[in-house]
């Protein structure tokens, strides 16, 4: 068996104590290397030229430079894979999700009062090997605008009749911008939609409010008691567990705290598992890029349930991981690339 | 820290004195790239990362205003700051391409502080 | 009362060749001007504004334009790099003194569009031609020759 090769990072902060903490506690993790820190975009610029490390870190608020701008330039003439490193504030997010936008892989929030560097650590190492596995494409020039890109080759699907199953969606690395091609191509009839992301708390937020500018169907961060109801989508909130809950003939979400789930919170499975339970037949199951095997096992309950089932295939997963595990356990029905899942998750909700 | 500097002038006498000039002046010089007029400008921001324009204005092809006004509506590069060197005098003319977001004017002829000195202020070093 | 425009062209040109060529000029009647050797050549710009418009036309021998372009470049002036700048040089010059000009004599918001100053060899029957015109502006520094020509419209 061969060797397995060290990720080689490059951490860019305008902080020397972020710096040396993140290059220390990095070093301590045996598949992580770090190759070298950076204070300022253009120092990272020339170290990337350099080293040419597999992922690089991006603390995205750094008050002398524009991260932003750094992130594109780097996306335009050296794409690799990025993890954003981001406050939990307004900003931050909003800030965070330009990043994802713009091609960063992955966001890991700084310490705040109730996550600690350890926390953080922890996260980065995750989110860094996640990154690792990514492929990036150099994106392409940016010569027309980024809203005119965005809605181009957009087909609002239709759905000929109102249906009340749920379509349940779970995804991670990679997600959001797969989400982004998914959900703005629904229709406002469009089954009600609940929707697990991997995402730190807060930053759902920001996430589900620019979701919602470019579709038609309502999108926001889910709250406790919120209904699933046609033409709107539910975004489980970062920190959280979202379950499908059923009280008479509607159907309603349940958020709540609550121990990692598969590693994570929230978790796909603990999302898929509920519409198993509560929706059973009514339901169409979609499991979509990322790493690990959350979702998995709940999409196999769905289909054991009745429920119809997608995975997205591998080519066009920027990580194959969760899909892979979806159908290695047989609960993926069809295996579908990411720009046919919508109008494959809508023919099977008419079904 | 080192920045990438593309040269837009088609006096290939200029480019020599700007490039001797940024030497003196002592900026931290990535690369340097040069061209003649507009057009070869654009082609060079497609294909290298560059973190500074400084354009002459009257050149032929693609003129310093015509290539400003292409930065400055593109997703990439109206983030680069420009700072235009230029025989051009007319205050209406350089006021107007200040708020079209030009960041510096030095007139010809210049001595090299003037050019050093325009660029540290403008990449805020 | 404004400066005629021959008046500022006399200043701007005498200023830009100091201050950016190193050559100090003297304005010479064209008779006394010393016979010139080798190549000649002759580099123009037109400019056209609502202030007016107009010509300006350089001509110089290529040894003295070889020497512009060392100063500018503060190489050797029997560098090969300087013998093959030296109608770049001129042209250049020819742009700063045009730039200067239209500033000092129409005022700094006034607005004209230059054309690309272009340059070629001429003969010396060209040469001797320009000499006797009555609107010539003939220079002499060190022993080169140099002429500028401002034709104008107001």
């Amino acid at each position: 068996m061969s060797e397995q090769k060290k990720i080689r990072v490059l951490i860019v902060d305008d902080s020397a104590v972020v710096r040396q903490i993140l290059g220390r506690e990095l070093a301590k993790d045996s598949m992580i290397e770090v190759v070298a820190t950076a204070p300022d975009p253009y120092v990272a610029r020339d170290l990337v030229v350099q080293y040419k490390p597999d992922v690089l870190t991006l603390d995205i608020e750094m008050p002398r430079m524009d991260g932003l701008t750094f992130l594109r330039r780097l996306m335009h003439y050296f794409p690799l894979p990025v993890v954003i490193v981001s406050s939990l504030t307004q900003r931050g997010g909003s800030l965070a999700m330009e990043a994802l936008s713009a091609g960063a892989v992955e966001v890991v929030c700084k310490p705040g009062s109730s996550y600690t560097v350890g926390d953080m650590v922890i996260e980065i190492t995750e989110k860094i090997k996640a990154a690792a596995c990514v492929r990036v494409a150099k994106k392409d020039d940016g010569a027309v605008s980024k809203e005119t890109k965005h809605t181009e080759g957009f087909k609002r699907l239709s759905l000929s009749k109102t249906t009340n199953k749920v379509l349940a969606i779970g995804t991670s690395t990679g997600g959001t911008e797969a989400l982004r091609k998914v959900l703005p191509t629904m229709p406002g009839n469009a089954p009600g939609i609940v929707i697990v992301q991997h995402m730190p708390e807060h930053f759902t937020k920001s996430f589900a409010q620019h979701l919602n500018e470019e579709c038609e169907i309502d999108v926001k961060e889910a709250e406790d008691g919120d209904t699933v109801v046609p033409g709107r989508a539910l975004i489980a909130p970062g920190n959280y567990h979202m379950l499908l809950q059923r009280s008479g003939a509607v159907y309603c979400v349940q958020v709540k705290q609550g121990p990692l789930v598969s590693r994570h919170r929230p978790s796909v499975d603990v999302l898929f598992k509920s519409v198993a339970r509560y929706a059973g037949s009514n339901a169409v199951g979609v499991i979509m890029t990322g790493m690990g095997s959350d979702g998995a096992s709940g999409l196999k309950e769905m289909r054991d349930a009745g429920a119809r089932t997608v995975a997205q295939d591998e080519n066009s997963c920027v990580v194959f991981g969760m899909p892979k595990e979806a159908i290695a356990l047989g609960g993926a029905e069809f295996v579908v690339p990411l720009m046919g899942i919508a109008a494959k998750a809508l023919e099977l909700a008419q079904s | 820290m080192a920045y990438n500097v593309l040269l837009v002038d088609d006096s290939v006498t200029v480019r020599a004195v700007m490039t001797k000039t940024l030497k003196i002046a002592q900026i931290p010089l990535g690369e340097l790239f040069t061209a003649g007029n507009g057009k070869e400008a654009l082609d060079v921001l497609k294909e290298k990362w560059v973190d500074l324009v400084i354009t002459d204005l009257n050149m032929p092809e693609m003129t310093g205003f015509e290539l400003v006004d292409a930065m400055f509506v593109h997703e990439q590069y109206k983030a680069i700051p420009v700072i235009v060197v230029t025989t051009e005098g007319s205050t209406t003319r350089i006021d107007d391409l200040k708020k079209k977001g030009v960041r510096g004017y030095v007139r010809k002829p210049f001595t090299p502080e003037q050019i050093g000195e325009m660029i540290t202020q403008v990449m805020g070093a | 009362m404004a400066k005629d425009s021959q008046t500022v062209i006399d200043e701007v040109f005498c200023k830009v060749l100091e201050k950016q060529a190193f050559l100090f000029p003297d304005k010479t009647p064209a008779a006394e001007l010393p016979p010139q050797s080798g190549n000649m050549l002759c580099a123009d710009i037109t400019f056209f504004g609502t202030e007016g418009k107009g010509k300006i036309n350089f001509y110089a021998p290529e040894i003295m334009c070889q020497e512009l372009a060392a100063n500018f470049l503060g190489i050797e002036p029997d560098s090969e790099e300087a013998a093959s700048k030296a109608p770049d040089a001129l042209k250049e010059m020819l742009n700063m003194v045009c730039g200067n000009f239209l500033t000092d004599f129409a005022g700094e918001t006034a607005v004209f569009d230059l054309t690309v100053p272009g340059v070629a060899p001429i003969s010396k029957e060209e040469w001797s031609a320009v000499l006797t015109r009555p609107d010539a502006l003939c220079y002499c520094a060190d022993d080169y020759a140099i002429v500028c020509v401002l034709v104008m419209q107001e």
